[in-house]
C-alpha cells in the first residue's frame, strides 16, 4: 500500500530526532505538574481533616487538566502546521515538489496529517494523566473520549489556519506569527463584540429599554453561540461541565431546548464550535489549495 | 521535443523574457547561455511549470505547459540552480521519497534507486545522510532525483556552478552518458566555454532575447572575423587603453594583471596596422598575441552588441 509520501517522510524524519521525545517529555511534564499540584492540594485538605473527601473535587481537577491541555495544544499546533510549506520553501525543496505531478491536495493533506498525527500523539500520550481521574469516579471513559474527539476537531481547525498561512507566506516566522494573530483575533473579536453589545444593552436599559436590549435578552443564547463559536474553550466547557454527549443529542432529538428560543437554540456550544471548525477549515484548505495551484 | 513559442515574461514593469522562440530536438544537448539576469532561469522555470508566461508558451512533447501542466511535467526532469535536498534523510530515503511523489510502484523502487545511484556514481553513499555528502555529490543526487520518473527531457539550471574541477568533469561525463541514453538535455550556464564541451547546440540569450542559436562551430563561423587580442606593454596601461578605445574595431577592453585584452573585429593586416600604430605612438609593446579559444569573446561580443542596440 502506498501512503502519502509527504506524510511518510515527515513521520520518519520527525520521529528520529531528539526534538520529538523532548517535546513530548516537556508536554507531559507540564501536564503532570498540573495534575500533581491539583491532587496535592485536594488531598492535603482531606488528610488534615479540613474537609471530607468530595468526589466532585476530582471532577474539578479533571476540568482544570483538560483546559490546561487545550491551552497547550492551541499554543503548539500552529508551530507545526504554519511551518510545513514555508519550511519547504526555506529549504528550497518546494519547487521540486511542484514540478512533479503530485497534486496540491496530496501536498496539503500530507503536510497537515503529519502535523496532526504528532498532535494526536500528544493527546493520546496525555491520556494516563486524565485517566487517573477514572480511579475516583465522577468522570466516565466515554466523557474522556468525547473530549479527546473534540480536541482532535479543534486541532484540525487550527491546523487548517496554519496551512492557510504557510501556503501564503514565504518565511516560517511570518507564517507562525500570522497564524497566532488570526486565531487570536478569532477569539478576541467575538469577546470584544459581546462586551460592546452588553454595554449598549446596559445603556439602553438605563434609558428605559429598547429593541436592542429586547433582542439581546430574547436571543442571548444564540448570540453566545455565534460569537463564541470560534472559541474552543466554549465547547470544551460545555462538554466538561454541562453534561454528556448523549444528553445533548437527547435534548435536540426531544423537545428540550438547551437554552435558546429559536431553532439555533437547539445547538449546543460544542456543536457550534464544530460547525465553525468545519466552515473555517473548508475555507482555509480551499484557499491553500488555490494558492498552491496558482502560478505567478 | 521542446518548443518555446513567442515567450514573454514580465515581472511588474521589468521584462525578463521578450519574444523568445526556439526549439530543441530529441536527443539534442542544448546549451542555454546568457549572463546573469539574461532570462535563462525564468525560461527554464516556465518550462518546468513553476512560473506562468505573460504571453506565448512552451510545448513539451506537444503539450502546452500552461494548459496541460501535469502532462507536460511527466516528460521533464528538472534540476534547479540550488540543491533542494532534505539533509535529514539518507540518500536512499531521499530517492525513495521522490519515488513516492512520482508514484513509482513500491516493488520497483529498489531497482530504480540502485540504477540511478549507480548512474551518478553514488552507489557507495546509499546509507549516507544527504547532509554528509559533498557539494558535487549533492548535485549528482539532485540529478538522480530528476531522473526517477524516466523523463525524456532533462532541464538543468546552472548545474555546474560552485562545483570544483573534478566534480565538473564527473558531471560532464554523466551528461554524456545521458545523451547516449537518448535523453534531450537543456543546460543553462553563464559560462559559454563550460557548455561548448558538452552541448550539440547553443543558444545565447541576452536581456530576454535570443541573440543567436546554432552548433558551436556555426556560432564560431558566424563571428570568425572577431578575435581576441592580448597585449603586454611597458609603461602606463591606462594610456594604451585610451588609445585602443579610439579604435572603432576594438571593443570589450579588459585590464588584467600586467596585460590588456580586447576584441578586434578585423583581419590580420588590420591587426598588424594596429600594432604598428601603437609602436609609432611610442607605446613599448613587448607582447602582442591573438588568444585561442575565442568563444568567450564571441559571447562578450554578442551580448555587448545587444547592449549597444539597447543604448
Amino acid at each position: 500500500m502506498m501512503i502519502n509520501p509527504i506524510l511518510e517522510r515527515e513521520l520518519k524524519t520527525r520521529m528520529r530526532t531528539w526534538k520529538t521525545p523532548i517535546l513530548i517529555l516537556v508536554y507531559l511534564t507540564m501536564l503532570g505538574f498540573v495534575v500533581a499540584i491539583a491532587f496535592l492540594a485536594e488531598f492535603t485538605n482531606y488528610s488534615y481533616g479540613i474537609s471530607g473527601f468530595d468526589p466532585t473535587v476530582v471532577t474539578g481537577i479533571y476540568i482544570a487538566i483538560s483546559m490546561f491541555q487545550l491551552g497547550l495544544l492551541l499554543f503548539i499546533i500552529p508551530v507545526f502546521t504554519a511551518t510545513s510549506i514555508t519550511g519547504e520553501r526555506e529549504r528550497q525543496t518546494f519547487d521540486l515538489l511542484l514540478c512533479t505531478d503530485i497534486s496540491p491536495w496530496s501536498i496539503i493533506l500530507g503536510k497537515m496529517s503529519a502535523a496532526l498525527s504528532f498532535v494526536f500523539l500528544l493527546i493520546v500520550a496525555a491520556l494516563p494523566f486524565t485517566g487517573v481521574i477514572l480511579l475516583f469516579g465522577g468522570v466516565t471513559l466515554f466523557d474522556m473520549f468525547k473530549v479527546m474527539l473534540f480536541y482532535m476537531a479543534t486541532a484540525i481547525m487550527i491546523s487548517s489556519i496554519g496551512m492557510f498561512c504557510t501556503t501564503h507566506f514565504k518565511k516560517n516566522i511570518s507564517s507562525i506569527i500570522v497564524s497566532y494573530v488570526i486565531y487570536g483575533a478569532s477569539l478576541a473579536i467575538p469577546a470584544i463584540l459581546i462586551a460592546v453589545a452588553a454595554i449598549i444593552s446596559e445603556m439602553s436599559y438605563s434609558s428605559g429599554g429598547s429593541a436592542i436590549q429586547q433582542f439581546m435578552e430574547n436571543y442571548a443564547y444564540e448570540i453566545m453561540l455565534f460569537t463564541f463559536g470560534s472559541n474552543p474553550f466554549y465547547g470544551a466547557t460545555d462538554l466538561l461541565v454541562s453534561g454528556s454527549f448523549v444528553d445533548n443529542i437527547f435534548n435536540i432529538m426531544g423537545n428540550g431546548s438547551t437554552g435558546g428560543t429559536s431553532i439555533l437554540g437547539k445547538i449546543t456550544p460544542w456543536m457550534a464550535n464544530v460547525i465553525y471548525y468545519a466552515i473555517i477549515s473548508t475555507i482555509a484548505l480551499l484557499l491553500s489549495r488555490r494558492k498552491l495551484t496558482k502560478l505567478k | 521535443m521542446l518548443k518555446v513559442d513567442g515567450l514573454y515574461k514580465n515581472y511588474g514593469s521589468f521584462r525578463a523574457v521578450s519574444d523568445l522562440s526556439f526549439h530543441v530536438e530529441k536527443g539534442e544537448v542544448f546549451g542555454f547561455v546568457g549572463s546573469n539576469g539574461a532570462g535563462k532561469s525564468t525560461t527554464i522555470r516556465i518550462a518546468a511549470g513553476l512560473l506562468k508566461a505573460t504571453r506565448g508558451t512552451i510545448y513539451v512533447n506537444g503539450f502546452d505547459v500552461s494548459k496541460e501542466p501535469s502532462k507536460a511535467k511527466r516528460f521533464i526532469g528538472y534540476v534547479p540552480d540550488f540543491f533542494g535536498v532534505y539533509e535529514d534523510l539518507k540518500t536512499t530515503e531521499y530517492m525513495n521519497f521522490y519515488c513516492g511523489v512520482h508514484k513509482v510502484p513500491v516493488a520497483q523502487r529498489r531497482e530504480v534507486i540502485d540504477n540511478l545511484l549507480e548512474l551518478v556514481n553514488l552507489s557507495d553513499k546509499k546509507d549516507f545522510y544527504v547532509d554528509a555528502l559533498s557539494r558535487g555529490m549533492k548535485q549528482r543526487l539532485c540529478l538522480a532525483r530528476a531522473l526517477i520518473h524516466n523523463p525524456e527531457i532533462l532541464i538543468m539550471d546552472e548545474p555546474a556552478s560552485g562545483l570544483d574541477p573534478r566534480a565538473r568533469v564527473e558531471f560532464r561525463d554523466i551528461v554524456k552518458t545521458l545523451q547516449n541514453m537518448g535523453k534531450t538535455i537543456i543546460i543553462s550556464s553563464h559560462i559559454l566555454l563550460e557548455l561548448a564541451e558538452m552541448c550539440t547546440t547553443i543558444g545565447i540569450i541576452e536581456k530576454g532575447v535570443l541573440v543567436t542559436k546554432g552548433t558551436v562551430s556555426e556560432i564560431q563561423k558566424q563571428l570568425s572575423h572577431l578575435s581576441r587580442l592580448k597585449l603586454k606593454v611597458i609603461g602606463d596601461m591606462e594610456i594604451v587603453i585610451n588609445m585602443l578605445k579610439e579604435k572603432p574595431k576594438v571593443s570589450d577592453i579588459t585590464k588584467g594583471h600586467g596585460y590588456i585584452e580586447c576584441s578586434f573585429d578585423g583581419n590580420d593586416l588590420e591587426k598588424a596596422e594596429l600594432l604598428k600604430e601603437l609602436v609609432n605612438r611610442e607605446v613599448e609593446v613587448f607582447h602582442f598575441e591573438e588568444t585561442a579559444g575565442n568563444l568567450e569573446s564571441i559571447f562578450m561580443h554578442l551580448t555587448k552588441e545587444d547592449e549597444k542596440n539597447d543604448d
